[in-house]
């Protein structure tokens, strides 16, 4: 069972992912943040396979909890969720130390996309810019 | 050796001896004998002729002897007339008279009996008075000569006359001068010549001469054969009577008609200039190589309400304000010893009291020769013309400050303006991201929760409806999320200017097909968020017009920072456009908006410059201060 922790202030995306993650077997949704403060408090105890971080929090972004978290726990994989595929974001979000980039609206990428990213590989969404 | 020069011949005197006295004679022969050569004859008739065939050197004669010639009238004595003679021909007579008593005239005599010695003596030394006289004489006939020529040589009219008018001498200039001759001058009337209009005063002059001061100069006007010529005399008193007044005069003219003519332009001149001066609505002044003033104008006078002598010399400096009184002398001093021009601003009192603003320009005088002859200068009243400066230099200051103020308003209101356009967009942005694009996410994951349910029980047609209806949700969310960055491109809030435009060019290449290459060193971060929205959406605005109107598929954006301004320069290598024609109302309705962005760096105290031309590519290039 692949444990996943989701950081994401919308209401309606984190109940919309927990729905959409849950209905895959091999997948469990071990925890749920708003923001980055209260993610960095719970998944030291949920002790998540990998953390699904939306680019734009409040307070603390996506991009400086990925820095953060990945400097805390170099093993554990961050997913970057965004809206945005911007190449500029997409390469900060991986020099911050996340292995994989997904874009919204492409949910049924998703569950695929975790377990590449847990099996120790990185994962972007087939939209994104090309970046060099 | 050769033989010595020959002595020359002397002849010894030759004595003319009158007398009838043959002891006398002896007496003389014997007392001369020698040295002298002695012809006796026996009268006076026989004396003369024998004179003239040969003068003697003197002639001795006895007044014992028969001297009256037959046909002589008794009106003279026979002594008188022979020293008459000999005055006359200058052979000394030396009369042998017979006692004491007989001498009359100034002839010499010699008293019989007489020795050899005396007579020998009174000889020679009379032949030796003779010889001085004639030397004098001869001296005094070349020393007039001399004089005569210098009289004649003289271009001066030389004249000698009586104070009654009667001309004694006259020289070839003055006789030149009449169209006569100096002989047919002499005994004319010296007054017929002078201008009756001068008779009087210069009647007056020859009067003042004295013989304690017997030299005056007059100036009057000569009649002479080609007209009336001015003639300054140089008269001398030759002679005067008991009471010292002049009987005879000498007098040399020189004729200063042209020099006259020359006065009399000058001074007709100068009574113009005065004239035109005492007119002129300026107010002039002359001074002196003394610095002080010699002259001013009818104006200046009566401007300041005071008497020519009250304003000469630095008296005009007394009418000068007090707060402008150094100022004034200082300029004026110092630029007349360095012989400058020189123009000054200074308060004078007019006659009413009331200190009013003159200008003052001061030129130095100078001769046809270039001899510094002190300054000329005018001065006019710009009293109204200074208020009214002040005036308008204060309503410009307040004009200047208003505009200055309004332009600090017009750029808060544009810094404002910008940022509430900013802040609007990113409302509406945040809007969109927070909640519309949420929802349209969670309604795609719910739409794909629901298709995996019913693939699991089978239902193909609604799973077709569903695959459609994600479908336009996916469309709906790539429209609403390029709308999202569109208006508020999110790395412009948090990253650098360079990192903007490059996540701008990305977008102009996947929406737009143009290629742009960004060229920064760094990434510019610039302090002010409305700055660097305005610098980004300038950069867009300028790519959106190489996109439209140049005709190519690539554009450069280059970033420099430059002495606390940032340079951005966006360029390209296509159509071009005639610049002169870029802020005409064609181009700006043409859409390049060139004209606006202009305008906004303008008010930020920005530039923006554009250099283009037909098929020769365009370099915009914008340069704004910024704070880094």
């Amino acid at each position: 069972m692949i444990r996943v922790f989701i950081v994401e202030d919308h209401p309606i995306m984190r109940q919309s992912l927990r729905a959409l993650l849950t209905r895959e077997a091999d997948l469990h949704v071990c925890g749920e943040a708003q923001n980055a403060e209260e993610a960095m408090q719970q998944i030291e105890d949920e002790k998540p396979d990998l953390v699904l971080i939306d680019v734009s929090l409040p307070g603390m972004n996506g991009i400086q909890l990925v820095r953060t978290l990945h400097q805390q726990q170099p093993e554990l994989p961050l997913a970057m969720l965004s809206g945005h595929g911007g190449a500029a974001h997409v390469r900060k979000a991986l020099q911050a130390g996340a292995c994989g980039y997904i874009l919204k609206g492409r949910a049924t990428e998703l569950p695929a996309a975790i377990r590449v990213m847990v099996s120790g590989s990185i994962y972007l969404s087939s939209d994104l810019e090309p970046f060099n | 050796m050769s033989e010595p020069a020959p002595l020359p011949l002397l002849v010894p005197p030759h004595i003319l001896l009158v007398s009838g006295d043959d002891r006398l004679h002896d007496t003389v022969q014997e007392g001369l004998a020698g040295r002298f050569q002695v012809q006796r004859v026996g009268d006076l008739d026989e004396a003369r002729r024998a004179s003239d065939t040969a003068p003697p050197s003197v002639w001795l004669v006895d007044l014992d002897s028969q001297l009256q010639s037959a046909d002589e009238a008794q009106l003279e004595s026979p002594v008188e007339r022979l020293s008459r003679e000999s005055a006359y021909s200058g052979v000394p007579i030396i009369f042998l008279a017979g006692e004491a008593g007989d001498e009359e005239g100034d002839s010499p005599f010699l008293l019989k009996p007489f020795t050899s010695r005396e007579l020998r003596t009174c000889v020679s030394s009379q032949m030796r008075l003779s010889r001085v006289r004639q030397e004098m004489a001869q001296a005094l006939r070349q020393s007039e000569a001399r004089y005569r020529a210098i009289v004649e040589g003289q271009s001066e009219m030389v004249s000698r006359f009586r104070m009654d008018g009667a001309l004694l001498f006259v020289n070839g200039a003055y006789a030149r001068a009449r169209g006569s001759t100096p002989e047919a001058l002499i005994g004319a009337n010296f007054w017929d010549y002078i201008d009756e209009e001068d008779h009087p005063a210069v009647r007056a002059m020859l009067e003042r001469i004295t013989p304690e001061s017997p030299e005056i100069r007059i100036e009057n006007r000569f009649e002479t054969a080609d007209g009336v010529r001015w003639t300054l005399w140089a008269n001398r008193g030759l002679a005067f009577d008991e009471e010292g007044r002049p009987t005879e005069l000498q007098s040399a003219g020189i004729d200063i008609t042209d020099r006259k003519r020359a006065e009399e332009a000058l001074r007709q001149s100068e009574q113009r200039f005065r004239l035109m001066a005492d007119a002129a609505p300026v107010f002039i002044w002359i001074t002196g190589v003394d610095k002080e003033t010699t002259w001013l104008n009818e104006g200046w006078l009566q401007f300041t309400g005071r008497r020519m002598e009250q304003e000469l010399g630095f008296g005009w400096l007394e009418n000068v304000h007090p707060d402008d009184y150094e100022h004034c002398y200082t300029t004026y001093v110092q630029s007349f010893d360095s012989h400058r021009p020189f123009s000054m601003e200074y308060r004078l009192r007019r006659h009413d009291g009331q200190y009013r603003w003159v200008l003052d320009n001061g030129m130095p005088l100078y001769t046809g020769g270039g001899e510094f002859k002190g300054y000329i200068g005018s001065a006019i009243d710009i009293h109204d013309r200074k208020m009214a400066e002040q005036t308008l230099r204060r309503l410009n200051e307040t004009l200047e400050e208003r505009v200055e103020r309004r332009t600090r308003q017009v750029r808060q209101l544009l810094a404002r303006l910008t940022m509430a356009e900013q802040e609007e967009r990113r409302h509406v942005s945040q809007i969109l991201h927070d909640d519309l694009q949420q929802l349209l996410y969670g309604i795609e994951m719910k739409i794909a929760i629901i298709e995996g349910d019913l693939q699991e029980i089978g239902r193909p047609h609604h799973l077709n409806e569903l695959a459609e209806a994600r479908a336009w949700i996916g469309q709906a969310i790539r429209t609403t999320r390029q709308l999202t960055v569109d208006l508020s491109p999110p790395i412009l809030q948090n990253e650098g200017l360079a990192d903007a435009l490059l996540w701008l060019s990305s977008q102009m290449r996947e929406l737009h097909g143009l290629e742009v290459t960004i060229d920064a060193e760094h990434s510019f971060y610039l302090a002010d968020e409305d700055i660097r929205v305005l610098l980004f959406h300038v950069v867009r605005e300028l790519l959106f017009n190489v996109k439209k109107h140049a005709g190519v598929s690539r554009a450069t954006v280059r970033l420099q920072q430059e002495e606390g301004h940032m340079v951005i320069e966006v360029s390209d290598e296509g159509a071009g456009f005639e610049t002169d024609m870029l802020f005409t109302r064609s181009y700006q309705e043409r859409g390049f908006g060139l004209f606006s962005i202009r305008e906004r760096l303008k008010l930020l105290g920005g530039q923006l410059h554009i250099s283009s031309g037909r098929d020769s590519g365009t370099q915009v290039t914008a340069r704004l201060p910024v704070r880094f």
